[in-house]
């Protein structure tokens, strides 16, 4: 359940964003991760919710975006996006893959309206 | 009323993984090694850590930072055996952060030393989110757990430079097939490094032990060019 230690850090960038935009309120939040973070998108939209409850921020919503992990075919040196974990190389059907990237969990976009309640 | 959206593309551990990057500068500049070891509760760990602080006695100087949410039992078992060791105690928490781990070297006597391991709290998914600042991750399975674990957490294992089978001597009582988990583990981490290892019988300790070795000569050549 490391998903309440990333609300948490979410938050807390979230109230800094506020901070630099008084008079504001964020609405609407954009994350993105890689699927290998082992992230749950379930249990993070619950401690969200959880964690906003009591705060200028009740309400909010979220958009949670999970994206392929990238990699390079270990055989053919082609990169391909690994979707749900499956992998094979679509060029010559290779089994092992060098991971090149999967995203971090981002906080990728905010939206903001004027009105403050 | 108008809504405004900004574009923030900011990474939520942001903050954990300076801290993280700082704790690598420091045992850099202290010549130290640091490995971060995750695995599941019960997969082995301290003891796979006793049995390694006793070959790698006299060979590389050590210490060590235990990660539990309660109790001192495992930095008890470790101070036993007269090396430095720190206990973080997370009340709850399922993982090491890199701030933890910043109080913890500012506990421990690091200078003189060679490598320092880190045993993250029993957990086979959390603990790989959050870099510590250590120069390799090493993930372990238990025999008895089951060969199905790489390809059910792929996360932890395509980032861990090696994964240690441990409790091999259990290997005649558990049906455990090893071609499996070095199929799975490879498919996604085609470099990972695999050791077979018992910290009861003492299988395969020497190899894991050589592995650590390389792990801080690389690490020291790696910083000599950086500094020259």
């Amino acid at each position: 359940m490391h998903e309440m230690s990333l609300a948490a850090a979410i938050l807390e960038q979230l109230e800094e964003l506020a901070r630099d935009h008084p008079g504001k309120r964020i609405t609407r939040v954009r994350l993105a991760w890689g699927e290998l973070q082992q992230i749950n998108e379930y249990a993070l939209r619950e401690a969200l919710k959880l964690i906003t409850e009591d705060g200028p921020m009740k309400g909010v919503e979220l958009d949670l975006l999970v994206e392929p992990a990238r990699g390079r075919c270990s055989d053919c040196g082609e990169p391909y996006d690994l979707v749900n974990g499956e992998q094979r190389c679509p060029t010559c059907g290779g089994r092992q893959v060098d991971l090149l990237l999967d995203k971090p969990l981002t906080l990728e976009q905010i939206e903001l309206t004027g009105e403050t309640e | 009323m108008g809504i405004e959206r900004i574009r923030v593309d900011k990474k939520v551990l942001q903050s954990n993984d300076e801290i993280a990057e700082a704790n690598r500068l420091r045992l850099a500049q202290l010549g130290l090694t640091g490995v971060n070891l995750i695995a599941s509760p019960g997969a082995g760990k301290t003891s796979l850590l006793v049995a390694t602080l006793r070959a790698l006695h006299g060979r590389l100087r050590c210490c060590v930072v235990e990660g539990d949410l309660a109790t001192s039992q495992d930095a008890d078992r470790i101070a036993a055996l007269d090396v430095p060791v720190w206990q973080i105690n997370t009340g709850g928490a399922c993982h090491l952060s890199a701030r933890q781990v910043a109080d913890a070297f500012d506990q421990l006597p690091l200078a003189g030393n060679d490598l320092v391991l880190i045993e993250n709290v029993g957990n086979l998914v959390c603990p790989t989110s959050f870099d510590l600042g250590e120069h390799a991750k090493v993930a372990l399975l238990s025999m008895p757990e089951g060969d199905d674990k790489p390809s059910k957490y792929p996360g932890t294992f395509a980032r861990a430079a090696a994964v240690v089978v441990t409790k091999a001597d259990l290997a005649d009582h558990v049906d455990f097939d090893l071609d499996r988990v070095e199929r799975d583990i490879r498919r996604l981490n085609p470099h990972c490094r695999i050791l077979v290892t018992s910290a009861k019988t003492g299988e395969g300790i020497g190899p894991w032990c050589d592995f650590l070795g390389e792990q801080v000569a690389a690490n020291r050549t790696a910083t000599d060019r950086d500094a020259s």
